[in-house]
């Protein structure tokens, strides 16, 4: 067995941990008030420090971390402050512009390296993110040009992004070779472009916006398709969805449940009843080896996750499990936060309420428990060894990554 | 423009989050300090920082330089994230137990060995001896001149820079030609953060580690045989509280208060007072 974190990524950790104990933790007042001013800075500062170059490979002008680092910044961000990091953006920009290639890569690549370029996924629509072949969202052919009309909607940050990859429809239901997965297409699309609008902006629970952006007659320059091409958008949405999407919010989800351990036995050493610290006493621990053991647990799967695709191999089921695993240990270590905190853990000025309120923000974001269970459900019955993972007959040979 | 070569002496600190676990041996009179990590020091920080900005300024290389026993490589590390191009750690059973001025012989020598060398940073003083001899010895055994306490630095045309100091009432700019010593307060800078290539640099500069024997030294200056100082006795402070009340108007409580701090000696017995205030 060898999966192992590298010298280099623990230094990524410090570099991430001394940046959040300058510019994070200290601010966590403007963070929870949602002030739009500091959180610009923030996103400027994040840039600077180039986060958003661990995954970009040496050759590509980036730093070459892969996953692993990458995976690691975002949990350390994401546990000084439970929030959309802006990197996550910035990675968005890069596999969308690796993804498609030629024209797009040339024009955005420089600004992507330079940290000033963002993007994200336009691919929920409001009749039912789940039920991909219902989306209403068309493509129709004009000249070498397309022309795109519908609507995307709880886009994170997309009243803020340049661009994002959406997934529509080109296909004609009444031809058999246009049906079903082959009816959708992805293209890049950029705020410039006429036509598209930001409909309105949504407030989540805590820290995470998104939007609902149109599009209304919007002409879109053939060579934005994303390869492979016409009708072939599931391949490129979804690999993007698992290398940065998933990845990156396990990761975030990560950050709660560190952040919530942190925070929880700091409490609990500082915290004297009965003459004692309250970790002295034998409930307040288990509480802690619990939360440990998530961590633990969250870690490990998320890490191996992102230690395969940094060896080339798929890990699609590994990312579903590691997504649903963050998903309830991030809701059930902010949760034993809150008690180990007594009636401090649901005060404003204090932590774990607000991992509490973040971690089911995430819940449906980049695919929602049932579907990751769907799929997890699926790839079990049809042999999928989860011990194993990496199986070479698994890579779809096709990685934005 | 000509490049300015840059040495940085940095010393391993406990570290700062760490202090609460740090005791005394009454028996060895001497800390105990293991398992404590070490970091760079905050004034260390600063001298790294105006190094790498006069680099940005002017091109030429940055070296870190400490002299401390193994382990001490990984705040060499730390400063090669942070920008440094090269790193020499310094460390030998014989330079052990060295006092201010065998440290700053050994740190001179390996300075020497460095060669080509226009400006020496240091911080004013460290965290834990905070002697502040270090900067002025090392210029000594270098034959260069040095300034301490620094809080600005201008460079003006290729050997001279003009500096800052703070005085009790003021400050005096002066300017020096390289070669030169300077030992830094914080206010010069603010110390950068990590950027995610440091975390890249980490793997491909070296730390170089020196010996003895790598260093031209005299043997009977340096460790603790060489340390003309030695720690006669360390004592733990007790600190009490003790609660006593004032009464009476504002203005009168102010007088008994500082009558009351002059007697324990905390305050100097002949105060200087701005005249509109009094
Ligand atoms: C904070 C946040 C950020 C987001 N950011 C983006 C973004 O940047 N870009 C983007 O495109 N989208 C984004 N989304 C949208 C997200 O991808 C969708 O919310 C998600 O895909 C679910 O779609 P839905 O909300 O329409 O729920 P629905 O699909 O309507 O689901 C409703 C319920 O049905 C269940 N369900 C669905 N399918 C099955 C099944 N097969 N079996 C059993 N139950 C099922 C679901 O689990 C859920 O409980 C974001 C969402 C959130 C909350
Ligand atoms: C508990 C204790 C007892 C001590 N007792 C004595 C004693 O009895 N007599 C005595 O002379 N000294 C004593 N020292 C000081 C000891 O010798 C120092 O560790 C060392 O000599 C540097 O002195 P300083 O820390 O006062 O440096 P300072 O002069 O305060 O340091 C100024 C700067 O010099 C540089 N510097 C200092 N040391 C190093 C290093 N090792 N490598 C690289 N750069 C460095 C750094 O840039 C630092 O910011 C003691 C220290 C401690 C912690």
């Amino acid at each position: 067995m060898s999966f192992k974190v590298t010298h280099e990524q623990e230094l990524a950790r410090k570099i991430a941990l001394e940046f959040a104990e300058r510019e994070i933790i200290p601010h966590r007042d403007k963070l929870r008030v949602e002030d739009e001013e500091f959180e610009e800075q923030l996103a400027v500062k994040e840039a600077k420090a180039g986060f958003h170059l661990a995954m970009i490979p040496r050759d590509e002008g980036g730093t070459g971390l892969g996953q692993g680092g990458r995976v690691i910044i975002l949990e350390e961000l994401g546990a000084a402050f439970p929030r959309m990091v802006s990197s996550l953006h910035r990675e968005f920009a890069y596999a969308f512009a690796k993804a498609t290639g030629g024209v797009v890569k040339e024009k955005w690549m420089p600004r992507i390296l330079k940290g000033e370029a963002s993007a994200a996924p336009f691919i929920n629509e409001p009749q039912g993110g789940s039920d991909v072949m219902n989306f209403a969202t068309t493509a129709r052919k004009d000249g070498d040009d397309w022309i795109i009309n519908g609507r995307k909607c709880f886009i994170s940050d997309g009243h803020k992004v340049d661009f994002g990859m959406i997934l529509v429809k080109t296909g004609d239901p009444k031809d058999p070779a246009t049906r079903g997965a082959r009816s959708l297409t992805a293209f890049v699309v950029e705020k410039d472009m006429p036509g598209f609008k930001v409909e309105r902006v949504e407030k989540s629970m805590v820290g995470h916006i998104t939007a609902t952006v149109s599009f209304s007659d919007v002409r879109v320059p053939g060579n934005y398709i994303v390869p492979p091409g016409v009708g072939r958008g599931l391949t490129p949405v979804f690999m993007a969805v698992w290398d940065v999407g998933r990845l990156g919010i396990s990761a975030m989800l990560l950050g709660c449940i560190l952040g919530s351990c942190r925070c929880s036995i700091k409490f609990a050493k500082e915290r004297v009843l009965f003459g004692k610290p309250i970790h002295d006493l034998q409930a307040i621990r288990h509480r802690i080896a619990d939360m440990y053991i998530d961590l633990a647990a969250a870690r490990s799967l998320t890490y191996r996750a992102a230690w395969l695709r940094d060896q080339g191999l798929s890990s699609s089921q590994e990312q579903s499990i590691a997504k649903y695993y963050c998903t309830q240990a991030a809701i059930r270590t902010s949760l034993h936060a809150i008690n180990i905190h007594g009636g401090s853990g649901v005060m404003d000025e204090y932590m774990p309420q607000m991992y509490y309120r973040y971690a089911p923000c995430l819940i449906s974001a980049g695919g929602t428990d049932e579907v990751m269970k769907d799929t997890i459900g699926v790839a079990a019955i049809n042999g999928a060894n989860p011990v194993m993972g990496a199986n070479p007959a698994e890579t779809s040979g096709f990685h934005i990554m | 423009m000509k490049e300015l070569n840059s040495v940085v002496c940095i010393k391993p600190v406990p570290d700062q989050r760490f202090w609460d676990k740090i005791s005394l041996d009454p028996k060895t009179q001497t800390l105990r300090r293991a398992g404590i990590p070490v970091a760079l020091g905050p004034l260390d920080l600063n001298a790294l920082e105006e190094a790498l900005r006069i680099k940005e300024a002017r091109g030429g290389k940055v070296t870190v330089i400490s002299m401390g026993p193994p382990g001490t490589e990984e705040i060499l590390e730390w400063a090669i994230v942070l920008g440094a191009d090269e790193a020499v750690l310094l460390s030998d059973r014989a330079f052990a137990g060295a006092d201010t001025l065998a440290t700053a012989y050994v740190l001179a020598s390996g300075i020497k060995k460095l060669g080509d060398v226009d400006l020496v940073f240091l911080g004013n003083e460290s965290l834990d001896g905070s002697t502040g001899q270090v900067g002025p010895q090392v210029a000594e055994f270098l034959g260069m001149s040095h300034l301490t306490h620094i809080t600005k630095i201008d460079l003006a045309g290729d050997t001279k820079l003009k500096a800052r100091f703070h005085i009790e009432f003021g400050s005096i700019d002066v300017e020096v030609k390289t070669p030169v010593v300077i030992a830094v307060d914080k206010e010069v800078n603010e110390p950068r953060l990590a950027n995610i290539w440091g975390a890249v640099w980490a793997q491909e500069r070296k730390i170089n580690c020196w010996s003895i024997n790598d260093v031209e030294v005299d043997k009977d200056k340096i460790g603790l045989p060489g340390s003309p100082t030695q720690v006669a006795g360390v004592t733990t402070i007790e600190l009490k509280r003790k609660g006593e009340m004032l009464t009476g108007e504002p203005a009168d409580i102010a007088r008994q208060l500082v009558k009351k701090l002059q007697t324990d000696k905390v305050l100097p017995e002949a105060l200087v007072c701005r005249r509109d205030v009094v």
